[in-house]
């Protein structure tokens, strides 16, 4: 009796997990347009924990640039939009696991990590720049000798500030996320910090309190979308709409929205 | 899905990974020497009954077991800099890693000095033995022989935290592999290399803890308390 029960549990447990992984790969892998319009929804990963790129608002809710840009495209789909936050040391592993369509989280199209994922042409542009505290006055790099710079692992500033590291001679002291960065930049535990322009001015209007200013521009880095390298498909598609968004000025609209200023000029290939 | 492991980016930059495990295991043999001997001191101020060490120790016990080690890694790599005190992040670790662990060696301390018996005590007082003799002499070595093996898992326990600390950017095994996954994009393969690192080296140290277990308490101890696991996996044979 016990004999029966326990072999239907199995039998159970084994057909629920095959349905689980067959609907989850039927959710993910999926990832040609046909098959994204066919299906109904589309699943986006966005950044979160980078304001005001990708974040919680106070109800919860995703905001931001990248979340923008992700639910316009899925208007211009025609599909339901699923959104799947994500952080800079995890964005790409959740595109290459298939658990997302495809990822709009700020990625710099390097050549390294496009053996890896496929890049579309870039849809934002950020300027990095320095922070420093505001009772502090560096204006080069050199300036910087000796001094701790923090920076979020993982994100643009990693081969923007990797150039300088090795001639100058400052520490990089690296955090999981912007918010750690600055938090660490206000208590002092570093002496500046390389972030994106689009998330420190924001902040040093709303937060005056944190005693922050920006001491020097850093570079300017594009950033684009990345979909999985055999969804060729899905990739021709995005860039047709990015440059479409760019041409109509829907792309500006969200760019004044959240950063206060025009898109830059940004490459394509 | 069809998902091809490339492990060659990832095994390039064996010796970062190397030398950050160097980190996380000298992060973790400071902390278990320091913190067990401070453990031991806190179930000393237990046995000798200090009134106000025991008030203090019993909050400080309890907020080190019932608050996330994260949340104590924060509070104090963000929050003694609003005291003056800038703690760097390798500092901070150290001393986020010994105090916690302090507080769990102090509770399984104070278990293994309840479990010595009481004859014991009376035998030291009838000898004219001061409480302190008593504790260094009569119950401290049969009180770690007796929790041993809870002492071996905490400090294993405390090696696997380490990986938290690279949320105050301590450059230890964790952050090194987040860094690692970030260039090379392969982070399937990077956090497979990272889990097998740790899952050796911490089986290397609990042999080696078992190991010191024989030496200190003998054989016949070892098979006595069933310190299977440990013994297993040093391939000793009881």
């Amino acid at each position: 009796m016990s004999n029966i029960r326990t072999t239907v549990r199995a039998i159970a447990m084994l057909a629920l997990s095959a349905i689980s992984v067959a609907a989850m790969n039927a959710a993910a892998s999926a990832a040609t347009v046909q098959d994204i319009v066919k299906r109904g929804n589309v699943t986006i990963g966005v950044l979160v924990g980078s304001p005001p790129i990708g974040f919680q608002d106070e109800n919860g809710n995703l905001a931001g640039y990248d979340v923008d840009v992700a639910n316009y495209l899925g208007k211009l789909l025609g599909v339901t939009v699923n959104l799947v936050p994500v952080t800079s040391p995890n964005r790409v592993a959740e595109l290459v696991a298939g658990k997302v369509d495809f990822m709009v989280a700020t990625l710099n199209p390097l050549p390294d990590r496009a053996m890896s994922v496929a890049f579309t042409i870039p849809y934002e542009g950020f300027k990095a720049v320095m922070v420093e505290k505001a009772t502090d006055n560096y204006k080069t790099y050199d300036d910087l000798k000796g001094k701790k710079i923090g920076l979020t692992r993982g994100s643009n500033n990693e081969g923007i500030l990797g150039k300088y590291v090795d001639k100058v001679g400052f520490q990089m002291v690296r955090f999981d996320d912007d918010s750690t960065v600055l938090q660490a930049l206000a208590t002092g535990q570093i002496d500046a910090a390389a972030e994106p322009d689009a998330t420190i001015y924001p902040l040093l209007k709303s937060r005056p309190d944190m005693g922050l200013k920006v001491a020097f521009d850093m570079a300017l880095s594009a950033n684009s979308i990345a979909v999985r390298l055999d969804d060729t498909n899905l990739l021709q598609w995005l860039n047709t709409a990015i440059n479409f968004m760019k041409q109509s000025g829907d792309l500006n609209a969200i760019s004044q929205k959240w950063i206060g200023v025009d898109v830059p000029p940004l490459p394509t290939f | 899905m069809g998902y091809d492991l490339e492990f060659r980016p990832v095994l390039a930059r064996s010796g970062e990974l190397l030398q950050a495990l160097g980190v996380s295991v000298g992060l973790t043999v400071f902390a278990a020497i320091v913190g067990v001997a401070l453990g031991a001191f806190f179930a000393a101020a237990f046995f000798l009954r200090i009134r106000p060490a025991i008030v203090v120790l019993n909050i400080y016990i309890e907020v080190m077991r019932n608050t996330p080690f994260l949340v104590q890694l924060f509070i104090l790599f963000f929050g003694l800099p609003q005291l003056g005190i800038h703690p760097d992040a390798y500092i901070a670790a150290l001393i986020a890693m010994t105090i916690n662990l302090a507080g769990y060696v102090a509770e399984i301390m104070r278990a293994g000095v309840e479990s010595v018996p009481a004859t014991q005590v009376e035998a030291g007082q009838s000898l004219g033995l001061s409480q302190m003799q008593i504790f260094s002499n009569v119950i401290l070595f049969p009180a770690v022989r007796n929790t041993y093996p809870s002492l071996c898992s905490q400090i294993i326990l405390m090696f696997l935290g380490s990986s938290l600390c690279s949320a105050i950017s301590t450059q230890e095994l964790t952050a090194v592999s987040a860094q690692i996954g970030s260039d090379t994009f392969k982070y399937f393969e990077v956090y497979i290399v990272v889990a097998a690192l740790y899952l050796v080296s911490a089986t290397v140290m609990r042999i080696v803890l078992a190991l010191i277990g024989i030496l200190a308490f003998g054989r016949q101890e070892a098979k006595a308390f069933k310190w299977s696991t440990g013994l297993a996996t040093a391939g000793v044979t009881t």
